[in-house]
């Protein structure tokens, strides 16, 4: 299986953080030659800010470009409803992870079938360091392809 | 009945009969569906059926919903216009609703929102051209309640004629003039509290498990909540104190913030945009709370997050 470009985001995105997750993604955003997916099953928490940072990437990409959120728990699909950021037609809400139905869970990752998650989107970033446990600091794997 | 296009209308009508409403109704939904104007009815399943007996075949050129699950509360209520407004734009046209909010069986301070919801959306809406008619029923209605409605709309409808509300109130002087007769009592004492300023993750953390802690099932809910007030209070203003506390009816979450002040009584009634706008974080802390009051006083303000208390019997999820 070929895992699609992406990024995977954990731990948490506030006010604090958003300065570096909405630079990560501009970044990715530039890049973006096909859809782009960014796994948020293992992100703790996001804010409101956080979540415009990635309807306006999606509205950011080129041309038929989409920004993919998969897997997406349903708790953060529920939070884009209510911002209303699901009417952002480049922005697509994927499947639930696999599994456990919960975002804060960790082991949601390697070998869950069939999810675009299902393989290290970064397994070619450079910088990455040894997975671990979630570190409450927002870190971001991988990259565009 | 024709209306100025352009601008946002929000009209109230006050009806005493089936006659009166269809006399009310009929034109403004067939007018609608002959316009090729996107119709919503947000009515009650009575109101609804008596304008499907009448129009027939051609009701299917509307759209309707029982005001009952559009909105179960006025966020929700503002939510649910937006999007549909959004959404229904796009097929061209002016986009027509007909809202007759649920007064009976309410609480005092639930009537009191939604007569606020209803002067709110004179600015909630104010960006959109749609044309809105509240139809309030004289039968059901409490006078009190129906002497209000003249005071929420800029305009009513009487019979098939538009006329200029007498008492018409500023959307903003009228929401402060409710909040001022409506003071929140003071936190009880033995309240844990827990003060913030930059760093608002502790802050989530103490919110989360002091609702875990009194038994609420969505903590998660509780600790976004007031991770989005936090956001905005640390915008605007220093270190503010935070107390979460059970009460009768109520799993309350309780901001003051020193020497602050929250000027705009209608904040975070908005939907957010791709833009940031201040108060956008109120926009969803209202969307997850069962009620958000904001009091400004000569010491600070104050932002007080209501849950319903958590009791196996009120939840009822999969209807909510």
């Amino acid at each position: 299986m070929t895992a699609p470009p992406g990024l995977r985001v954990e731990g948490e995105v506030d006010a604090g953080t958003r300065a570096a997750f909405s630079q990560v993604l501009r970044t990715a955003v530039g890049r973006a030659r096909q859809d782009l997916h960014v796994d948020l099953s293992r992100l703790q928490h996001i804010d409101l800010g956080g979540l415009r940072v990635l309807a306006a990437a999606a509205n950011a990409l080129d041309g038929e470009l989409t920004l993919v959120l998969a897997p997406l728990p349903s708790r953060l699909r529920r939070l884009i409803e209510l911002a209303g950021w699901d009417d952002v037609e480049k922005l697509r809400m994927g499947p639930e992870p696999s599994g456990r139905g919960r975002e804060a869970e960790p082991d949601t990752g390697p070998g869950g079938p069939g999810g675009p998650g299902g393989e290290e989107p970064g397994g070619e970033d450079p910088g990455g360091e040894e997975p671990g446990e979630p570190s409450g600091d927002t870190r971001v794997d991988g990259g565009t392809r | 009945m024709s209306a100025p296009a352009g601008s946002l209308l929000h009209q109230g009508s006050i009806y005493g009969s089936d006659a009166e409403f269809l006399e009310m109704a009929l034109p403004f939904v067939e007018g609608g569906i002959d316009a090729g104007d996107p119709v919503l009815v947000a009515s009650t399943a009575a109101n609804i059926a008596l304008i499907d007996a009448t129009l027939g075949d051609r009701a299917a050129g509307a759209e309707f919903a029982e005001s009952a699950y559009f909105g179960r509360r006025p966020p929700q209520r503002v939510a649910a216009f937006a999007r549909y407004w959004r959404r229904a734009r796009r097929r061209g046209g002016r986009v027509r609703i007909l809202a007759e909010p649920v007064w009976t069986g309410r609480a005092e301070r639930d009537v009191a929102a939604w007569q606020r919801m209803e002067s709110g959306l004179n600015v909630a809406l104010a960006g959109t051209d749609m044309w809105m008619i509240c139809p309030y029923d004289a039968r059901v209605v409490p006078g009190r309640i129906l002497a209000e409605a003249r005071r929420t709309h800029p305009s009513m409808v009487e019979g098939s004629k538009s006329v200029d509300s007498r008492g018409y109130a500023d959307p903003v002087a009228y929401a402060r003039e409710r909040d001022a007769a409506a003071p929140l009592p003071p936190a009880p004492d033995g309240a844990q509290e827990f003060v913030f300023a930059d760093d608002l993750r502790p802050l989530r953390g103490f919110v989360a498990a002091r609702a875990r802690a009194l038994g609420m099932a969505e903590p998660a809910d509780a600790a976004t909540a007031a991770g989005e007030v936090a956001t905005y209070l640390s915008q605007v203003g220093g270190p503010a104190r935070v107390r979460v506390w059970l009460e009768p009816g109520a799993l309350v979450c309780d901001f003051h913030q020193e020497g602050g002040r929250v000027a705009d009584p209608f904040i975070g009634f908005r939907p957010p945009g791709l833009t940031a706008r201040a108060g956008d974080e109120i926009w969803l802390a209202r969307q997850l709370t069962e009620r958000l009051e904001i009091r400004s006083t000569g010491t600070g303000c104050t932002v007080r997050l209501f849950w319903r208390p958590p009791r196996s019997a009120v939840h009822l999820a999969p209807y909510d």
